[in-house]
């Protein structure tokens, strides 16, 4: 069961990988990177998963699932984000200085 | 008796007092932190005394480790620290010659990039590492977008998705490793890396590695140097080179020694090392503005400390960290003169600069950061070079070590261009002559690097413990 | 004495002084003075005070004051008193960056000569080579680049050298490089390494071309580089042959006529350079240039005595380095103060200039006697010696190489003198004045030794003899007035007996018949009128030669590294290209690395 997470993930992370390398959006890049970072999280997640256990809260009789994983995960959703906000708000800065968020012509201007 | 934390912690107050200031005094935040990191780097210099002593330990929340957060000083990782925050008390003062509003923000971004910087190098867990990279990151790509102009942008938008791979590689390098050893304390991790399932390790290092030399600017992961440096304002470049950088290459060597005491793959480590000096030198020997021949030149240099921490031994391991303050402080240097250089010419192009440097104020530090970057006695970089030439001999790396000395003649080469240039005659009149903001930064720094070139023995001297970092020590 | 007292004298001394003249502003030059000559001082007074030191810098620098060290800081010091005693009155402009330099340059070089461990030698050895450069700086950037990437080159191939030692040994020191660490095979590479990296700064082919455009600098600071700094070269080759290596040693890889086969191919190598030098200095009309060249040329004598290797080759070797630090400095000093009273370098654009500098073209006139080897002068006896070493081995082509490029040394030397201080004085230079007092008291100073060791050259022979046998080389025959080797030698005081008769006689037949100095335009003339320039035939001098040669001087080794580096700038601006500037480039090498990463250490694993 917990291979297809595995697989999930790394699924994830190739399809992140492949979208910013291919696709010539702005936009298009920004979301691979974050499916990129989902691919990750989902595999964090994974890893501590537990089958048939609950949350590791008092008073309510195990197994639990390990903790630290959503904890750490939360915290990466948070920076997932903001990284993900800094890299749109760029992107706008982009889009004002050159009308486009076309990779290939914002670089063609350049030249 | 300090409290580690509160190197971390302090910027961070202050990062976030500076807009409460800036609605009375604008003026006030630049001078705020100023304050700020000058009182960063004192408590560095007094953590760095202790940390001689034996290496400091603060547990975080009272969570006591391997479980909770731990800070994890070392005599290394304090000199480090120390560095980096003196840099940037250089750095904080050349600040005042930002004219771009809204400096409340710069000002916040950049307590938050020495804080980041800071926490890279004196945290002992794996993931609150990651947590300092990314603030490092985030106030990186701000900061390298602040001129919000279209260079600028570009730059940071490099910057935010070499970047952004670069920390989800980190991250997955820590689940692996989490996967397997359900610890992310560095000890805990060190003590029981050997029982990891080898295929993941090697995964698990390679992200880490990669993650990391992102930062740390490894070939080819540096591809977002150049254009972000230039696109930078100008302290932000010469803190770029010196604060970020040298926290991902501490984290490099954390990754390798204190982490994964790895010694049969450390050749692939100097392989990337020289690549990196390789393509950083020879590029930069094209470049036509300064700026940008800067920034692959601290690419090269990056690549020089991580061939020394690949060759692995004492002697090229304390080279590597010599050259590590030695580039801090020589690269802080040149950029700030470059910035000066730049406003002097009104243009980027090294061929308008000509004779710009020619007041001494500017010209004599410029000089000592140059020769200090060329690996020249008595200034800082030489002994780090040196060291890290012999370290590599002494494990047999022959051929390695003489593609590296043609790539450092390369280096020569346009440093001495560069330095004809802007020392010519014949363009007295448009001279113009730095003001304090400019030349007191690059006379501190020009001090210390002349200082500690000349009476190299307290940087050895706390360099000596390199032999317990190297054996997974703090 | 301790290690600090000669440390500090000898090396710390000389960086305060840099610190302080760098605000002595227009005083600069003379504080300097003051500050090489406190140290020049203490080296005359230590003479024999010698022991070995450590300096714990956090690094340790080990140094030793002996005969060595002392005969060649003996040189170093008095070259560059004299050169910095010059600049006190030739107005260089931001005169407290000279004197700093120089005197960087100046600690540096002594550290070079104290150092014995490899560390404190490549410290100190930067030290030197980039102060230079910044000094070429000041007067021409382009060469000074050359300079640089020369010196630096240098360096690095010293570095090649000590890498090697230091895997083997695990230690910096001299000592224990001969601890039998080293397998036999490895030292060729390691004397090749040292001994070009050395060379480089001697200036000997193929890696001379720096040296031209270096020596084209401000005078005085030439007068030093060419005199003092370009002989650690000489010092760093004896080091690395006879003392890290030793005799033994290089005897060990096979001889030939008595000779190391290590040391055979750098005599060649020195005559190459001799002969090469000289003959592309007789063809120049820049002063500073011929100097330049002729200075390589003559470091070629000293190279060729030290890859010789007998006693009497590196007894001539050693003497010469000496002479040539006293003539060569004396000569740059005395075309810097012709240069700065006339403004003028061209030497076709000069003349007669002896009568209205009559002391400067005295002490010039003795260089060039020296120079030339001429019997009476100290230049004879260093020349003759080697001369003696090459035939007694009866080396075939060393020997008639270094004949060549000593009639070539006449015939450039004839042309200073002739083209400069000879002949019709032009009429610009009518009001041309002595030069002033520091310049001549500095040629002065340079000239005495060059006197004094003509007439007894058994005192320097006496510490050249103990360096010989202090590294094991074996010992000269000499008296105070003569030496003598297995197929002559010579005797200074027949010499000079001879010479004084000589004179006498001369001076006789000189007073028997009255003389009558007449006006130039008032001989051989005829009666006609001679348009004013045609008296004094400076132009396309030697020309003959020149046509003989062209086919020869067609190749420049200069041009060779000019296309070889254009080669590799192209080469650089194509790897260039990786860096694209689109960063889904940058993500895909991020990705390829990633897996390339994966994949070699999974398979390194498996």
């Amino acid at each position: 069961m917990i291979q297809y997470y595995y697989l999930g993930s790394i699924a994830l992370i190739a399809i992140g990988m492949y979208i910013v390398i291919a696709k010539r959006n702005l936009i298009k890049i920004i979301l691979g990177l974050d499916i990129m970072d989902t691919g990750v999280n989902l595999l964090f997640i994974s890893i501590g998963y537990v089958k048939n256990a609950t949350a590791p809260i008092e008073n309510v009789p195990g197994p639990y699932v390990d903790p630290i994983p959503q904890a750490l995960v939360l915290t990466a959703i948070v920076i997932g984000v903001s990284v993900m906000a800094l890299a749109l708000s760029i992107a706008i800065g982009i889009y004002k200085k050159t009308g486009t968020l076309e990779l290939d012509e914002i670089l063609g201007v350049k030249k | 008796m300090i409290r580690p934390v509160l190197l971390i912690a302090l910027p961070l107050f202050f990062a976030f007092l500076s807009p409460i200031i800036g609605i009375w005094s604008k003026k006030g935040v630049r001078y705020l932190i100023i304050f700020a990191t000058a009182l960063n780097a004192t408590l560095a210099g007094i953590l760095l005394l202790e940390a001689l002593q034996k290496p400091v330990f603060d547990i975080i929340g009272g969570f006591q480790p391997p479980l909770g957060i731990v800070l994890m000083v070392g005599p290394l990782g304090a000199i480090i620290a120390f560095i980096i925050n003196l840099v940037a008390f250089a750095i904080s003062i050349y600040n005042l010659k930002v004219e771009k509003e809204p400096i409340v923000r710069y000002s916040m971004l950049y307590l938050l990039l020495v804080m980041g910087s800071t926490g890279m190098v004196l945290t002992g867990d794996l993931f609150n590492l990651f947590v300092f990279l990314e603030v490092t990151s985030i106030a990186s790509y701000g900061l390298a977008a602040y001129n919000k102009d279209k260079k600028g942008y570009l730059g940071a938008m490099k910057y935010v998705i070499i970047g952004s791979i670069g920390s989800t590689f980190v991250l997955l390098g820590i689940a692996l490793i989490y996967s397997q050893l359900r610890t992310l304390n560095m000890l805990d991790i060190a003590a029981r890396i050997g029982t990891m399932d080898p295929y993941v390790k090697i995964m698990a290092f390679t992200s880490l590695f990669l993650g990391f030399g992102v930062e740390a600017e490894m070939f080819p992961l540096n591809t977002w140097v150049p254009d972000a440096y230039d696109g930078a304002p100008h302290p932000i470049s010469a803190a770029f080179a010196s604060l970020p950088a040298k926290a991902g290459v501490f984290a490099l060597a954390r990754v390798i020694f204190t982490m994964f005491s790895f010694t049969n793959f450390l050749w692939f480590v100097v392989v990337m090392g020289l690549l990196t000096v390789f393509f950083g030198e020879i590029v930069a020997y094209t470049q036509k503005d300064l700026k940008r021949m800067l920034a692959y030149s601290s690419i090269g240099q990056m690549g020089m400390i991580i061939m020394g921490l690949g060759i692995g031994t004492t002697l090229a391991v304390e080279g590597a960290f010599y050259q590590m303050i030695a580039h801090a402080l020589g690269k802080a240097l040149l950029f700030i003169a470059a910035g000066f250089l730049i406003y002097a010419a009104r243009s980027g192009k090294i061929e308008d600069m000509k004779g710009m440097a020619r007041n001494p104020l500017i010209g004599i530090p410029l000089l000592i950061g140059a020769l200090s970057i060329m690996g020249m006695p008595p200034f800082a970089g030489f002994y780090g070079k040196f060291f890290i030439l012999m370290g590599g001999f002494s494990q047999g790396y022959y051929a390695i070590i003489a593609l590296f000395l043609a790539a450092s003649i390369v280096e020569v080469a346009y440093y001495a261009r560069f330095i004809k240039i802007v020392f010519e005659r014949g363009n007295e009149s448009k001279v113009i002559r730095p003001d304090a903001a400019t030349y007191v930064p690059l006379i501190i720094l020009a001090i210390i690097i002349v200082v500690i070139g000349v009476y190299p023995k307290p940087i050895l001297t706390v360099l000596q413990h390199v032999g317990t970092f190297i054996a997974g020590g703090a | 004495m301790d290690a600090l007292t000669l440390f500090g004298i000898f090396v710390l001394l000389p960086l305060v002084g840099a610190l302080v003249s760098y605000f002595g502003k227009k005083y600069a030059p003379i504080i300097a003075v003051i500050f090489t000559g406190i140290s020049g001082i203490f080296l005359y007074l230590w003479y024999g005070n010698f022991g070995s030191y450590t300096i714990d810098i956090g690094v340790k620098l080990n140094l030793t004051f002996d005969i060595t060290t002392w005969f060649f800081m003996l040189m170093m010091n008095t070259v560059i008193f004299s050169s910095l005693l010059f600049s006190v009155s030739s107005k260089l402009k931001r005169a407290g960056g000279f004197a700093t330099l120089m005197l960087l340059g100046f600690a540096g070089a002594n550290g070079v000569l104290l150092a014995r461990d490899f560390l404190s030698l490549y410290l100190f050895w930067e030290l030197m080579s980039w102060s230079i450069y910044l000094l070429v700086l000041r007067t021409s950037g382009e060469y000074a680049r050359r300079y640089l990437l020369f010196g630096v080159l240098s360096a690095y191939l010293l570095i090649m050298g000590i890498g090697i030692i230091y895997y083997y040994t695990g230690s910096f020191l001299y000592a224990d490089a001969l601890s039998g660490a080293i397998p036999h095979a490895i030292w060729p590479w390691i004397l090749t390494f040292l001994i070009l990296g050395f060379g480089i700064k001697m200036a000997i082919v193929p890696f001379h071309v720096w040296a031209p455009y270096a020596y084209s600098s401000e005078q005085p600071f030439v007068a030093f580089l060419s005199g003092g700094l370009s002989k650690l070269g000489a010092f760093g080759i004896f080091m690395s042959m006879y003392s890290i290596a030793g005799i033994s040693l290089l005897q060990s890889f096979g001889t030939f006529r008595g000779v190391s086969l290590m040391g055979y191919p750098f005599a060649l190598l020195g005559a190459a350079t001799a002969f090469i030098g000289t003959i592309l200095a007789i063809f120049q009309d820049d002063i500073r240039k011929l100097l330049a060249y002729s200075s390589i040329g003559q470091l070629g004598y000293v190279m060729i005595g030290l890859g010789l290797g007998t006693p009497l080759a590196i007894g001539g070797a050693m003497f010469h380095a000496f002479n040539h630090a006293f003539f060569k400095s004396l000569l740059f000093l005395g075309a810097g103060a012709v240069i700065y009273r006339t403004g003028k370098y061209k030497i076709s654009e000069m003349g007669g200039l002896g009568y209205r500098m009559p002391f400067t073209f005295m002490f010039v006139l003795f260089a060039i006697f020296a120079l030339a080897g001429i019997p009476l002068t100290s230049g004879f006896i260093s020349k003759w010696m080697l001369y003696e070493a090459a035939i007694s081995r009866k080396f075939v082509i060393v020997a008639p190489l270094m004949l060549i490029a000593s009639v070539g040394a006449y015939l450039y030397s004839y042309r200073i003198l002739y083209g400069v201080f000879l002949g019709q004085l032009k009429d610009e230079d009518k009001n041309v004045k002595e030069a002033p007092g520091p310049m001549l008291a500095a040629m002065f100073i340079l000239m005495v030794p060059l006197v004094i060791f003509s007439i007894v050259p058994g005192w320097i022979l006496g510490w050249i003899n103990k360096i010989l046998v202090e590294n094991g080389i074996g010992k000269l025959n000499y008296t105070t007035f003569s030496y003598s080797s297995a197929i002559g030698g010579a005797n200074m005081a027949v010499f000079w007996i001879a010479f004084i008769l000589l004179l006498i006689f001369a001076m006789l037949m000189f007073m028997a018949k009255k003389a009558r100095v007449v006006d130039q335009y008032d001989n051989y003339l005829a009666g006609e009128a001679p348009p004013s320039v045609a008296l004094h035939a400076a132009h396309n001098y030697y020309k003959p030669l020149r046509d003989t040669w062209a086919p020869l001087l067609k190749h420049s080794i200069d041009r060779a590294y000019e296309k070889f580096s254009k080669f590799f700038a192209g080469g650089f601006y194509e790897i260039k290209r990786i860096y694209t500037g689109n960063p889904q480039d940058y993500a895909a090498y991020l990705g390829i690395a990633f897996l390339a990463f994966l994949l070699v250490g999974w398979w390194l694993l498996w």
